[in-house]
């Protein structure tokens, strides 16, 4: 078991610094005079005071070793350096973790919450009408947009409710935006005043709609699968001896079915990590939260920053993501194999081998 | 789905696959429905572009109010507009003005249409043509292809697809949006679609994968092999045929997701450009207030028209209704656990 969590993890940071690297090249082939960002450039600036603040910057060394560069130092110091257009994407991405991370997590919590309730039922009276009004729900969810659909429930539990439009409550501190803020405007931080928010119960307050938003993106697609798969066990054997026992209807899909029916979720739910920080950008734009997503839709977008594309940053903030998605799924990869073993041999056929010394030493760990 | 076509010849198993979805009362609704809509974005456009004399681009000062409230549905503007020639009498507008600059709310849907259509049908191709030839042979051959295969379509997977089409976008497909094959589709569009399409194929390449390496034990294999045939043409000639039901299935899945995304790439601002419309960008001309920095969206003069929400996102939600139900009925026809229908 230990050799697997060890070999998931390495095969996980195999896949963040090939993503890393892909993104540095990308952002480094975009077209833009990188001597005018490191440096003022005015009408007078020559072409030999811009070869030398490239040299200054390093940007004038080759690609490979700016990245490995860019790599060690954040193994040595932790740090993503300085960037180009915002002083420093280690603030950055340390204000924005918060609000992204409980969004993903709480979403989906919730989504599962939702969709395995819905599903058993669903499958528990199949070609019923709740059933069909269920299916129904799940076709209609995948077909209404998650723009159109997240920006009808704000305003829904906003009129109806008096929920709040937007913006993030941290979970622990008072600070809060006083403003909702526009892509590219700088997020302030630590506001006392009337604004200021905080604490659990507002936290949840405002996360409340942004929650559901993001449930609702995944709970149509998981209440189909769950459906479909509780059904299928529900015909299965031992299923029937369970029956045969005597056992009670809540015991045989409770402690029988859903069990063993739901279990091969978890790998599902790995495989979404990425598709959900492809929810969270759409949840926190329309929701104003200032996250991951928000902060990666700003910085590659350009514009809001005169025009620069700032490297440092969306390669960080790739980087950022990456350790998310691959700590989400590697969770759910080692929770998955951990309760069924058929999944652990699986899964480690697709792993990278490890080395014979490190196999040795984990093996008497 | 694995069990497919293997019950049936390919040619009379068609028939009977439409002789079954004929029955599927609600997908036959849903391809009629289709049909429909894409008829009305290739062909009606065009065709009531002659009939009312206005394009889909054409500005009427005439068809807004002093506060630049554009007019409502079914209302007649008066024919002057600002960048085509003055005709007399009034022109008619079906769904009204699309915003302070007057133009025609219905053309502009179906002329976007036709761009979000053009961009789903680019992307939907790539990823099912990538996506079976990789599934096939990490099928067929397993080993190191397919662990090859494997770890990309994870990688794939694994990473927000969005923001990579987004990074990808705007970084080196910029490049290429000159490329409109003769002046087929916009500027703008064939990048897109590539662009989408290369983060499109790994559901085609999964399911693709686990339906060959099934195929590959049937005894119809085995006899081909006897007979002497190589490895891709077994591949080719009797494998491919069996993918052709389920590839169909996932391919309604998949341009219903592009179809999406290129929507929330417009929404966001990372679609084709401004200016061109596609439901996507209808959709953020209503919310600009929200989701593009729009400074005008905040006076209180410019006071938004609700239709206009309305509009972008019932035709959106119909066209991804249509592909999906049509996928729904599509996959009971092909189940054969129904018997002959």
């Amino acid at each position: 078991m230990l050799a697997f969590v060890v070999r998931r993890l390495l095969s996980g940071v195999l896949l963040i610094v090939l993503l890393t690297f892909v993104t540095f090249f990308v952002a480094n082939e975009i077209p833009q005079n990188k001597a005018c960002i490191v440096m003022h450039c005015t009408q007078q600036t020559t072409r030999a005071e811009m070869v030398a603040a490239l040299h200054k910057a390093g940007l004038d060394r080759p690609v490979l070793v700016q990245y490995g560069d860019y790599l060690w130092r954040i193994v040595r110091h932790q740090s993503f350096g300085p960037g180009w257009a915002v002083l420093s994407p280690d603030s950055e991405i340390r204000s924005a973790l918060p609000a992204t991370a409980s969004l993903v997590l709480g979403g989906m919590l919730l989504t599962m919450l939702l969709a395995v309730p819905l599903g058993a039922i669903a499958a528990l009276r199949p070609r019923s009408p709740v059933d069909h009004s269920l299916l129904t729900f799940s076709v209609v969810g995948l077909a209404v947009h998650p723009f159109v659909l997240g920006i009808l429930l704000q305003q829904f539990a906003m009129h109806a409710f008096g929920a709040p439009r937007s913006l993030y409550c941290p979970l622990t501190t008072h600070a809060v935006p006083a403003t909702p803020t526009f892509p590219g405007q700088p997020i302030p931080l630590n506001v006392k005043g009337p604004d200021a928010c905080g604490g659990p119960l507002q936290w949840a307050a405002h996360m409340a709609v942004p929650w559901l938003v993001f449930a609702l993106f995944f709970v149509p697609l998981y209440l189909r699968m769950i459906r479909t798969r509780l059904m299928d066990t529900l015909g299965e054997r031992y299923v029937m001896t369970a029956r045969a026992k005597g056992a009670g209807e809540r015991r045989v899909v409770l402690r029988h079915a859903l069990r063993n029916g739901v279990g091969p979720l978890l790998p599902m739910v790995a495989l979404d990590a990425g598709t959900a920080i492809t929810a969270a950008i759409y949840v926190e734009t329309i929701f104003a939260l200032p996250g991951l997503g928000h902060l990666a839709v700003v910085g590659l977008s350009g514009e809001f920053f005169d025009g620069v594309y700032d490297l440092p940053l969306i390669t960080s903030l790739v980087f950022t993501i990456g350790v998310f998605v691959v700590l989400l799924s590697a969770a759910a990869d080692i929770a998955s194999a951990w309760l069924d073993p058929r999944v652990r041999e699986r899964t480690a056929r697709g792993l990278i081998p490890l080395p014979g010394f490190l196999r040795r030493s984990v093996a008497r760990a | 789905m694995a069990e497919v076509a293997t019950f049936s010849a390919p040619s009379s198993g068609w028939a009977l696959v439409w002789r079954r979805f004929r029955q599927e009362r609600l997908g036959m609704a849903a391809l009629v429905g289709l049909t429909l809509i894409v008829l009305g974005c290739f062909m009606g456009e065009p065709l009531l572009v002659r009939l009312l004399g206005h394009g889909p681009d054409t500005f009427f000062p005439s068809a807004v109010d002093i506060n630049l409230r554009p007019v409502g549905p079914w209302s007649h503007v008066r024919n002057e507009s600002l960048n085509a020639a003055a005709q007399p009498g009034t022109t008619f507008f079906l769904l009204g003005g699309d915003g302070p600059l007057g133009r025609d709310e219905f053309l502009r849907i179906l002329a976007g249409g036709r761009l979000s259509l053009e961009i789903a049908f680019i992307a939907t191709a790539i990823g099912v043509v990538v996506g079976v030839t990789l599934g096939a042979l990490a099928g067929w051959f397993g080993g190191l292809v397919d662990a090859v295969v494997g770890r990309m379509t994870e990688l794939v997977m694994a990473f927000p697809i969005l923001l990579l089409v987004i990074a990808i976008g705007q970084t080196i497909a910029v490049r290429f949006d000159a490329i409109t094959i003769h002046g087929l589709f916009e500027p703008g569009v064939v990048a897109l679609g590539v662009t989408i399409g290369i983060f499109s194929w790994f559901y085609p390449a999964r399911v693709v994968r686990a339906l060959t390496q099934s195929l590959r034990e049937y005894e119809f294999v085995e006899a081909a092999r006897m007979t002497g045939a190589s490895e891709l043409r077994i591949l080719r000639k009797h494998v491919l045929p069996h993918l052709a039901g389920p590839v169909i299935v996932w391919a309604t899945l998949v341009a219903s997701g592009v179809i999406i995304l290129e929507a929330a790439l417009s929404i966001l601002n990372f679609g084709v450009k401004l200016g061109t419309a596609s439901w996507g960008s209808l959709l953020s001309d209503a919310w600009g207030s929200l989701l593009v920095f729009n400074p005008m969206s905040n006076s209180p003069q410019y006071s938004r028209n609700n239709w206009l929400m309305l509009w972008p996102s019932l035709t959106l939600f119909l066209t991804v209704l249509c592909l999906a139900l049509v996928g729904d009925g599509l996959r009971n026809a092909l189940d054969p656990r129904r018997g002959e229908g």
